[in-house]
């Protein structure tokens, strides 16, 4: 049902569930109210969560430097996944959930890939500001086996259930490997399970697995198995695509964090390397 | 004070003209099929089969029904109504889209009261706001919410009575089917409801919970090796661990019960439908991943399995198993069997013995199906493997596996539309689509800001003039007896009538009346806006009424492509009508 209403790709936009025209919101609108609405997603670390009643994380933290360069208090919507990123930049962006939340002026987190924007006509991508990919927490005694998957032929391995990771693994070597592989759900419980010896490695997109590597107990070594299915991608924002100037100035403030050093602290703070994107794609 | 209550409020049925006011007992839900002055049950029935023994109206009057009243539900929210009323107490109750319910006069459509879930934010309705209705037992109404809550109210002021939480909506959980009552021995009438949930890793489960308190007294998990309960202990497995799944995948593997149930007195038995499994893509879990797409058998004392039936072993196309299962005595060759029947989103229509789960036949109620060539006499189908979505890994590029064209598409030959059973005519009519689709697996979706494994679709008509048939099914030669197309999709279910009629709604919005024998189109009525819901009939001071919600919405609007071009233009809505005859023919 859902989880597969889920894989509709590009069919799904602007059909019924349109409610009206997007709202635009240029610069000047946004400056006038004062604050500056991001959205991040939940639960996801280490670039968006909730801990101790605080919401906290790397995108968390760009949507707070982005607001204080443009002068503006900022305000979050949290946006729980839909079935895919079209969805999400249907709620997140340009027109808000079906049951009446308002759309953010920005959505972080958004990959920043020319298909994004063929499939979403309503709104405008907005520069990227890391690369990510994906990477594996493993005990390093058994580091070099691992690095062709064939360790968990034998071994287990826990990821976060639904993930491209989880997809990696149970397609790995052939799925010889889905007998091992240890579903958790939620982010940090990969490594609890780890922590705990019920696995000798862990996997998932790099930011978590360095985050959560950073701060393990146990002994660890990072690697990047290499799988087709274990690209890279560049992470950015997206507008609605008529507040273009809004767009514009995200873009030149990005820029400013990024020479600035501030990107790389904010990363650095969470136990996850900056790696900058290009920047012109 | 709770007696005088009651009995004030039963001299006030009395004064409707009623001999049905108060309290709904065991006895009236397992008699609901056999009195027509009353609608206690989704699916006319327990049985399911929405067959109405009046016969007021009927193929000789039909052409003369007038509406008698009609309702809005009020507000901006309109979208999607799928819900069957219900009639008791001189009273027809409703839900509507967004988890409203509503209380009306059953003679004048007025409003007794409303009543408003107060839904909080962060849910996320998987397939549109809608609800497919209430339940009725002793004084209460019940029905499930889009955050996934069970609410009790009092039937008669609309006043919340308890409350209980299905699940945790954070987690992805929503509820959107109409709870069953069904009374046992050992701890007297239950709710039972399933589980509906759009996240990864949402697992199915039927449970049933005591009338009165809302606690749970058993839950039975669909998928093989994970525990039932019995009042708070574990109970027995469902299967065994790791027979036809590998890994841990069984844990978060889906089988969600999203549809609701039907039960079955004679064997005493609940019948319970699971959904497709997890993940998507089926090359990620060898084995026939029970009992996912299947059909669940289940003993309403303790929740163990009864039987279980697989329509789709190893699912790969979205073919749910949730579609009804209507039971109904097979007369063939002289032999009369206690069968039951269901209508499968894999395009086949199954018979079986509800004493067992033996399969007796299968044979396809679409057309063009691709995926299998047939079911085997053991109630296997037989693949064709080349149609099934390729292993995006296998592909050169690793980007996506090889397109197949599929038939039935992922909304399948039927959705949740219910089709009815007519004793009289001993046919099935069902709402079913033609229709395909393209479809992949795809490595590349992106998804919470990573790229994400799933599939690509591309639904598509097989015929140039239609996508919806309402298909007379015979049972017995398992061959289709007649079949009305219909441009859109068919999305509302049926009633048939022992006046030989058979009632269905389209999207383009005509509530229609066919002639049960022949499928001659008799009667038809325009309520202004698409119909996803099934009729009802009941009969009010002597004269037979029909009622069916109206309002476009639910799944089929949500897919874009060239099926949108059979409903583009309808507008949505959310009312209620009601139709009649006029008094003069009334006497005929």
């Amino acid at each position: 049902m859902r989880a597969i209403s889920a894989f509709l790709v590009f069919a799904v936009l602007g059909g019924a569930l349109v409610a009206g025209p997007t709202q635009a919101r240029p610069l000047d609108v946004v400056k006038s109210a004062g604050v500056l609405r991001v959205t991040v997603y939940r639960d996801y670390r280490p670039w968006s969560w909730q801990e101790d009643g605080r919401l906290k994380g790397i995108d968390v933290e760009i949507g707070a430097a982005l607001a204080k360069a443009l002068g503006l208090k900022v305000d979050y919507l949290v946006l729980r996944p839909d079935d895919n990123l079209n969805d999400d930049l249907r709620n997140g962006v340009w027109r808000g959930s079906i049951l009446g939340e308002a759309p953010g002026d920005v959505m972080l987190h958004v990959p920043n890939d020319p298909r994004v924007e063929e499939a979403n006509d309503k709104i405008k991508l907005t520069a990227p500001y890391q690369t990510e990919g994906y990477a594996m927490a493993v005990d390093p005694a058994n580091a070099a086996e691992a690095q062709d998957f064939s360790l968990f032929e034998r071994e287990k391995v826990a990821v976060d259930i639904g993930t491209l990771a989880d997809i990696i693994l149970l397609s790995a070597r052939d799925h010889k490997l889905i007998n091992n592989v240890v579903h958790v759900r939620g982010e940090g419980k990969a490594a609890q399970a780890y922590e705990k010896g019920e696995v000798v490695a862990f996997y998932g997109e790099s930011a978590l697995v360095e985050h959560l590597a950073h701060t393990s107990t146990r002994a660890v070594t990072i690697i990047h198995p290499q799988h087709k299915l274990a690209r890279t991608i560049a992470i950015g924002g997206a507008v609605k695509a008529d507040s273009v100037d809004l767009g514009d100035e995200i873009d030149r403030q990005m820029t400013a964090l990024a020479d600035s050093g501030e990107l790389k602290r904010i990363f650095a703070s969470y136990g996850v390397e900056w790696r900058q994107p290009a920047r012109d794609r | 004070m709770k007696r005088t209550i009651l009995a004030s409020v039963s001299i006030l049925g009395l004064a409707m003209g009623g001999a049905f006011a108060g309290p709904v007992t065991d006895a009236d839900i397992l008699n609901d099929a056999k009195n027509p002055k009353e609608v206690l049950t989704n699916g006319i029935g327990l049985q399911g089969q929405r067959y109405s023994i009046l016969d007021k109206v009927n193929t000789k009057n039909v052409q003369n029904l007038v509406p008698a009243w009609s309702f809005s539900f009020g507000g901006e929210k309109q979208r999607g109504q799928e819900a069957q009323a219900l009639v008791h107490d001189g009273m027809v109750f409703v839900t509507g889209s967004y988890s409203r319910l509503y209380a009306m006069d059953a003679k004048t459509g007025e409003k007794i009261w409303e009543y408003n879930a107060r839904l909080p934010e962060g849910i996320m309705p998987c397939c549109d706001v809608i609800n497919r209705g209430p339940a009725l037992y002793g004084d209460k109404v019940y029905f499930s919410t889009l955050d996934a809550q069970i609410v009790a109210l009092d039937y008669k002021t609309g006043k919340m009575v308890w409350h209980k939480a299905i699940d945790d909506f954070k987690a992805g959980y929503s509820n959107t089917a109409a709870p069953m009552i069904v009374p046992t021995k050992a701890n007297g009438a239950l709710v039972v409801t399933g589980v509906s949930g759009g996240e990864f890793g949402v697992v199915g489960r039927v449970e049933a919970r005591d009338v009165n308190t809302g606690e749970i007294v058993w839950t039975r998990p669909t998928l093989e090796g994970l525990m039932g309960t019995y009042k708070g202990q574990e109970s027995s497995m469902t299967g065994k661990a790791n027979e036809t799944w590998a890994g841990d995948m069984y844990k978060t593997g889906g089988g969600a019960t999203w549809l609701g149930g039907t039960y079955d007195q004679d064997t005493h038995t609940i019948f319970y439908g699971a959904g497709n499994p997890a993940p998507w893509n089926s090359w990620l879990r060898p084995g026939d991943n029970k009992w996912a797409a299947s059909r669940l058998a289940i003993d309403p004392e303790n929740g163990e399995l009864k039987w279980a039936f697989q329509t789709t072993p190893h699912e790969g196309w979205d073919f749910d198993g949730v579609n009804e299962v209507i039971s109904f005595d097979l007369k063939k060759d002289g032999k009369t069997t206690k069968a039951v029947a269901t209508a499968d989103r894999n395009g086949f229509f199954y018979v079986l013995d509800r004493t067992n789960g033996k399969f007796i036949a299968a044979k396809p109620f679409v057309e063009k199906i691709s995926w299998a060539k047939e079911i085997d006499k053991n109630g296997r189908p037989v693949f064709i493997d080349e149609n099934r979505p390729g292993d995006p890994t296998k592909s050169e590029d690793g980007k996506q596996g090889k397109t197949v064209f599929a038939v039935p598409s992922f909304l399948g030959g039927k959705n949740q539309m219910p089709m009815a059973y007519s004793p009289q005519t001993q046919l099935f009519y069902v709402p079913a689509n033609e229709w395909g689709m393209d479809i992949h697996n795809e490595p590349v979706v992106y998804k919470k800001g990573a790229a994400y494994l799933g599939a690509g679709f591309n639904i598509k008509p097989i015929f140039d003039d239609h996508i919806g048939a309402l298909k007379a099914f015979d049972p017995v030669s398992m061959t289709i007896k007649w079949q009305v197309n219909n441009k859109a999709p068919l999305w509302g279910g049926v009633l048939t009538t022992a006046g030989g009629l058979v009632f269905y709604g389209t999207p383009e919005g005509y509530l229609k009346a066919l002639d049960a024998k022949t499928g001659k189109e008799l009667w038809k009525f325009n309520v202004g806006t698409g119909i996803v819901a099934p009729p009802i009939a009941w009969e009010q001071d002597g004269e037979e009424y029909i009622g069916i919600a109206a309002g476009w919405g639910g799944a089929v609007p949500l897919w874009g492509g060239e099926v949108a071009k059979s409903f583009k233009g309808i507008n949505q809505g959310g009312s209620y009508w009601v139709f009649k005859l006029p008094p003069k023919s009334a006497a005929n």
